[in-house]
């Protein structure tokens, strides 16, 4: 959906001018999900109206609803994530409701973006992609890793530090890293203990002015699902090459990438890198 | 070579290949000389970000909550186009 109609150039212009366009995760709206009460409550009447309707209802689709939010028509995911359908519902809303266009009401804005951290933390961003394209390959998968002050010092060696020194990061911490190396899949359980061997080590490459700079080298190897629920997991591998600058007393700054990465049959991409701080 | 044997061989050959990186315990990142170490993780670091047309779903300007949408719908006399989505549909991991 997101590489099709949601990232097609009018579908996304006909949205911002006459819609208001909302997305949910379905998780969140869960009975233990982390969205408010009342949400999951208008969630269900949307959902009820629709079957009223006699409408498609279902987890993941594509709603309209009236101005003053009732169910009025749908699309079930697979006929969504064709443009031409997915137009033709927003352009009988149109027709039907007749608003005004203009510019969009909330201004857009990324929406991957890194969680609430406190400021002694340093957040870790990465991007992992299948080398295939089409489908599941279509768009690269994110993930946000805030590593609380404690974690990061985990990662640092202790004492002097000297040229060609070496260290091993916390295994926990280099666990808490490695276990999103897995490419764009529609299970999303990042439990570390799909993990089967892994580290991450460091080598003092040069000190300079008080900073450090070092390369990082590492694997991982774990187990890991496709599809939610199911018990066909496949292997993964993955080596990684990294650099890792610190000055004594201050949060490091991390980049790793993969230098081969295979899931089952199917090799992918990883980078990681530290967001600047105040982000 | 037959079209179907040449088929095979690239089978046999990726098999082995895929079967080379997940047996092997240790990194090969060893193989990188220090000296072009940074270089190439800077490199492939700034290449494998996403690129902006993959994160035309930002030109949207969304809400990601029912009942705003709602309220802003009333207030600017707009329908409200809602996706409901397994997996998170902002970060690809869906």
């Amino acid at each position: 959906m997101r590489a099709g109609p949601l990232s097609n150039p009018h579908i996304i212009r006909v949205l911002n001018q006459s819609f208001i366009p909302v997305y949910i995760v379905n998780d969140e709206y869960r009975d233990n999900g982390s969205a408010p009460a009342e949400e999951r409550k208008e969630l269900e009447r949307v959902r009820q109206e629709g079957y009223a309707k006699k409408l498609s209802v279902g987890t993941v689709h594509a709603y309209v609803l009236t101005p003053d939010g009732h169910t009025h028509d749908s699309l079930h995911v697979a006929a969504a994530t064709n443009g031409t359908t997915t137009l033709a519902m927003l352009q009988r809303a149109i027709a039907e409701f007749k608003p005004s266009p203009g510019q969009p009401i909330v201004p857009p804005a990324p929406q991957s973006t890194p969680p609430p951290s406190t400021a002694d933390a340093i957040t870790l961003h990465l991007v992992s992609r299948g080398d295939d394209r089409g489908s599941w390959g279509d768009v690269p998968a994110e993930n946000w890793i805030v590593l609380a002050h404690a974690e990061w010092l985990a990662i640092l060696p202790t004492g002097n530090v000297v040229p060609g020194q070496t260290w091993e990061f916390d295994r926990e911490v280099s666990a808490r890293i490695l276990t999103y190396f897995y490419p764009q899949t529609e299970n999303n359980d990042a439990r570390i203990d799909r993990i089967q061997q892994h580290s991450l080590t460091a080598k003092v490459l040069a000190i300079k002015d008080g900073v450090v700079t070092a390369r990082v080298d590492g694997y991982v190897r774990m187990q890991h699902v496709f599809y939610p629920g199911r018990k066909d997991a496949q292997p993964l591998g993955a080596d990684v090459v990294g650099v890792l600058t610190f000055a004594p007393g201050k949060p490091p700054s991390l980049q790793l990438a993969s230098t081969q990465a295979v899931h089952g049959q199917r090799p992918f991409k990883v980078a990681v890198r530290t967001m600047p701080t105040g982000r | 070579m037959g079209e179907r044997t040449k088929r095979l061989r690239a089978v046999v050959l990726g098999g082995l290949l895929v079967g080379g990186v997940i047996a092997t315990g240790c990194a090969t990142g060893g193989a990188m000389s220090d000296g072009g170490v940074v270089r190439w993780v800077e490199k492939a670091v700034a290449e494998r970000q996403p690129p902006p047309e993959d994160k035309r779903f930002d030109e949207i300007g969304w809400v990601t909550d029912i009942r705003r949408a709602i309220n802003l719908g009333k207030e600017h006399n707009r329908p409200i186009f809602l996706y409901t989505g397994d997996g998170r549909i902002n970060t690809g991991r869906c």
